[in-house]
């Protein structure tokens, strides 16, 4: 069964989950960009454009894993878990194929990540499918602008959602005297992007062009600045460090830090030797990782088409101008 | 629930000064039934927890054969190492693994090897050698090459004549020698001219810095030896051993799950050399 | 590790500067009086009520301020001897910050102040690293407290401390600010190592890169960026060299002056 929720009664429904709930909203900080944030009575943003994706809920720049604290008959280990009860609203579909992906990743692949798992676990999703597209979006061409895995899945329809709840923790959430029963159709969120990618192949030819010259041209360009990687809903790289607790003689914690491979300290090791000390062989690492490495080895995309890395590019690098043009170059090539 | 990142205890046996900024560490763990239920290919490494300045791989360096046990030769250069080498008898750390695939070393068998290393690059290898030198019968003619900055630096130099005195050719070049040095000078390669091994029943194990690598395949492949025949094991930045933080990715490959140990073929195949 | 039975002897000392990094260490407050467990001050103007030159052996000297005089130079080679770790402390002492600006001046005007300065002043102002071995800096201008406490910590610890080497962007990125440089500011948090949390983007105010360029800083395409914007050439060199010495790839924003 599927309901309508007026959009009037939505701050009153998340102001009845944030009783038993973490719940994050998207919303306008100071600097005027929209993002996810604790829900403490603020205006909701239903802005489809979006700068910063929920990933710091399940990929935090700093998260302490581990504490370790010296007794008497030796080191205490500690794995440390975020078991906060969340609820996220207004995750959009292509950040929903994002945890997608990293669940492939942390928790199908090789073994358990279960900081992660922890995260994903004690986490209900309320996605809100698009209606119109963004600015640099290209969710049409990589098949993610539909919501999947999502508990609850919001269209909006003139001045009320559509709800669709997907699971049953999705359904038990529902307010039936918000929710109105409905048995119509589900609204179309279909959308048309004003970007578009060719994806026939993508892996394999992408990978071809490896030795590209469009790489370096782009890269003269590129700053480094790491933006692309930060705001990118599956840019999961990461470093560790233990950190002693100020003051204290031998307690400590061990930490993951969200990294970027844009950085050239990304592949140094001692003596200094760097294997990726080209912007060019970062650039291309960057645009390889997620649209072919990733294939090959898992089988899907690690890009989903939100297009924030695009938007957020001080110097207008465009991974999908990288991609088609190169994927152009290749296929030109082999005629 | 295993949790792949968590650091087991092992306490340390024995620590070695192998060279003035070189140690060698032989540790278990605390744990007799893991100690007991562990074993490794040589080439395999380990996650190394100095508790409170972090984590680094390491590679083994002593014998599959001992169980009990193992080592790892460690220079003195970051802050992880720098602290384990503070580490006294007794003291604790922390261990995860073993990672990687390490050598294939049931594919060596009735073959002559040649073991190819530059500086602290024959930490693995010795862990190699060792597997080679109980099995003896199973394997031809072996010969080890090793280059190193200096005399001072030469690792493992009594190990090296008892290796001798056991029918493993032993030779050893130094870039730069000192006053007293009467042997080889020069890169690694330049001794391959000494080789008395036929390069189709031979396989060639490496391990050092990236340059070297680089040229000992080129020259090898002088010599005759086929890239199947040639296996490199690869250092990269790691932080975590099961594929999760992509610091070794190199092309679609982790050098810690799918390597460290590439055979040349392979490494044809990945961009490698990425600059 | 082999520091923790005994505290540690810690100078600070000021070259020429405005005291504002010592400052920001008095600013920690409490936390500064929960380190005193673990470190002594033997020397500072600004900590110490008396302040008697000592003779004692520093396990750290913290160092602020650029070399601008012989005078600054004697001092810090003194300080360099009898330390056995020496951090040099905020924007003059790494990249020779305000200070460093006379570097940057039209021919004429230096003259003007070099006339009208303390004697004898060296034809330019240097970092320290210019002249002496630095084991660690602490950039920023003034530097971030909570940085300052981290190296403490870790170096009370006996860890070897390291430069996180990631640019301003990467802080303001977490940080989720809006992108000054799309907003059409010229700022210099691409070229400029983080470690501030990206303070100046965040109160909506450009960075002016005090915590020196990155190692990786790519300034041809940030340069041609803020040509974009509309800055003319004196007000790229002017920015470019706020804090920092002109890059060798900028020389062209020189111009015949």
């Amino acid at each position: 069964m599927n309901y309508v929720l007026s959009k009037e009664d939505l701050a009153p429904f998340l102001a009845q989950l944030s009783k038993r709930f973490q719940v994050i909203v998207p919303a306008k900080n100071d600097s005027g960009i929209v993002t996810f944030q604790e829900f403490s009575g603020q205006e909701v943003c239903l802005e489809t454009e979006r700068l910063s994706s929920p990933k710091k809920f399940f990929r935090p720049a700093k998260e302490k894993i581990f504490s370790f604290a010296k007794k008497k008959e030796g080191y205490e280990v500690k794995p440390v878990f975020d078991k906060t009860k969340r609820v996220i609203f207004g995750i959009r579909p292509c950040d929903t194929h994002a945890l997608q992906a990293l669940d492939e990743l942390f928790i199908r692949y090789y073994g358990l990540d279960q900081f992660y798992s922890s995260r994903r676990k004690n986490t209900l999703l309320i996605a809100l499918q698009c209606t119109k597209a963004c600015e640099n979006g290209f969710c049409q061409s990589m098949g993610t602008s539909q919501a999947v895995g999502a508990d609850i899945v919001f269209t909006e329809r003139g001045d009320e959602f559509f709800v669709r709840p997907e699971t049953e923790a999705g359904r038990a959430i529902l307010d039936r005297k918000l929710f109105k029963q409905t048995g119509d159709a589900e609204p179309s969120s279909k959308i048309s992007c004003k970007v578009s990618l060719e994806t026939h192949n993508l892996a394999e030819n992408i990978y071809r062009g490896f030795e590209s010259p469009v790489w370096k041209q782009e890269a003269e360009r590129c700053l480094s600045c790491t933006s692309c990687t930060q705001v990118c809903p599956t840019c999961y790289c990461y470093t560790t460090d233990d950190e002693f607790e100020f003051g204290s003689g031998s307690k400590s914690s061990r930490f993951r830090f969200l990294d970027s491979c844009q950085l050239k300290r990304f592949t140094t090791v001692a003596g200094n030797h760097m294997f990726r000390a080209s912007r060019s062989s970062r650039l291309r690492q960057f645009v390889l990782h997620k649209f072919s490495y990733y294939q090959e080895n898992h089988g899907m995309q690690l890009c989903v088409g939100c297009g924030r890395c695009i938007s957020v590019c001080p110097t207008k690098i465009s991974l999908v101008e990288i991609a088609n043009s190169i994927q152009k170059q290749v296929l030109e090539g082999a005629k | 629930m295993i949790t792949p990142e968590k650091p087991e205890l092992a306490e340390v046996l024995e620590v070695k000064q192998e060279t003035s900024d070189t140690k060698t560490f032989t540790v278990r763990f605390e744990n007799p039934k893991r100690q007991k239920k562990f074993f490794f290919v040589p080439g395999k490494f380990m996650m190394v927890t100095i508790f409170g300045f972090g984590e680094i791989p390491l590679s083994i360096s002593s014998s599959p054969y001992k169980t009990g046990f193992m080592s790892f030769t460690v220079v003195n250069v970051g802050n992880v190492t720098n602290a384990m080498h503070s580490l006294k008898k007794g003291d604790q750390l922390g261990l995860r693994g073993p990672f990687g695939n390490g050598f294939p070393m049931q594919r060596f068998r009735k073959k002559n090897i040649l073991f190819v290393c530059g500086g602290c690059g024959i930490a693995p290898l010795r862990s190699a050698i060792y597997a080679v030198r109980e099995k003896k019968e199973e394997f031809g003619k072996v010969e080890l090459m090793f280059g190193c900055k200096n005399p001072q630096s030469i690792l493992f130099s009594q190990e090296m004549d008892q290796w001798g005195k056991q029918g493993i050719s032993v030779q050893t070049t130094v870039d730069k020698p000192s006053p007293k040095w009467a042997g080889n000078i020069g890169v690694v390669t330049s001794l391959f001219k000494n080789s008395v091994l036929s390069p189709e029943n031979t396989v060639a194990l490496l391990c050092g810095p990236p340059v070297m690598i680089h040229f000992a395949l080129i020259e090898l492949r002088k010599k005759g030896f086929k890239d199947r025949q040639m296996f490199a094991s690869l250092e990269r930045m790691m932080q975590c051993g099961v594929g999760y933080c992509s610091h070794c990715n190199i092309g679609n490959r982790y050098a810690c799950i799918d390597g460290p140990i590439f055979n040349a073929a392979e490494l044809k195949e990945l961009p490698v050399k990425e600059e | 590790m082999k520091l923790a039975s005994k505290k540690a002897k810690v100078g600070f000392f000021s070259l020429s500067c405005c005291e504002g990094c010592v400052l920001a260490v008095l600013d920690l407050e409490e936390k500064l009086l929960q380190a005193f467990k673990q470190i002594e001050i033997v020397e500072s103007r600004l900590l110490m009520e008396k302040v008697k030159p000592s003779a004692l052996r520093l396990d750290i000297a913290f160092v602020e301020g650029s070399v601008v005089s012989k005078h600054d130079l004697n001092k810090l080679q003194y300080i360099r001897e009898k330390s056995d770790f020496l951090v040099a402390l905020g924007a003059c002492a790494t990249i020779a910050g305000i200070p460093g600006i006379r570097n940057a001046l039209p021919p004429g005007l230096k003259e003007k102040i070099k006339r009208q300065a303390i004697k004898p002043i060296k034809e330019k102002v240097f970092p320290l690293t210019a002249f002496v071995k630095v084991d660690y800096l602490l950039q920023g201008c003034s530097i971030n407290e909570q940085e300052f406490l981290d190296f403490l910590n870790k170096f009370l610890h006996g860890a070897k401390p390291r430069l996180q080497e990631v640019p301003v962007c990467f802080e303001c990125k977490l940080r989720e600010n809006a992108c000054l440089l799309l907003k059409g500011e010229a700022c210099l948090g691409p070229v400029t190592y983080a470690g501030c949390d990206a303070l100046c983007p965040s109160q909506n105010v450009q960075c002016i890169g005090c915590r020196g360029f990155t190692n990786d800083a790519n300034f041809e395409s940030l340069d041609a960026l803020f040509k974009e914007i509309g800055l003319s050439r004196k007000e790229r060199y002017n920015l470019f060299t706020y804090f920092n010495q002109l890059p060798e790839q900028l020389k062209h924003l020189k111009g015949d002056r």
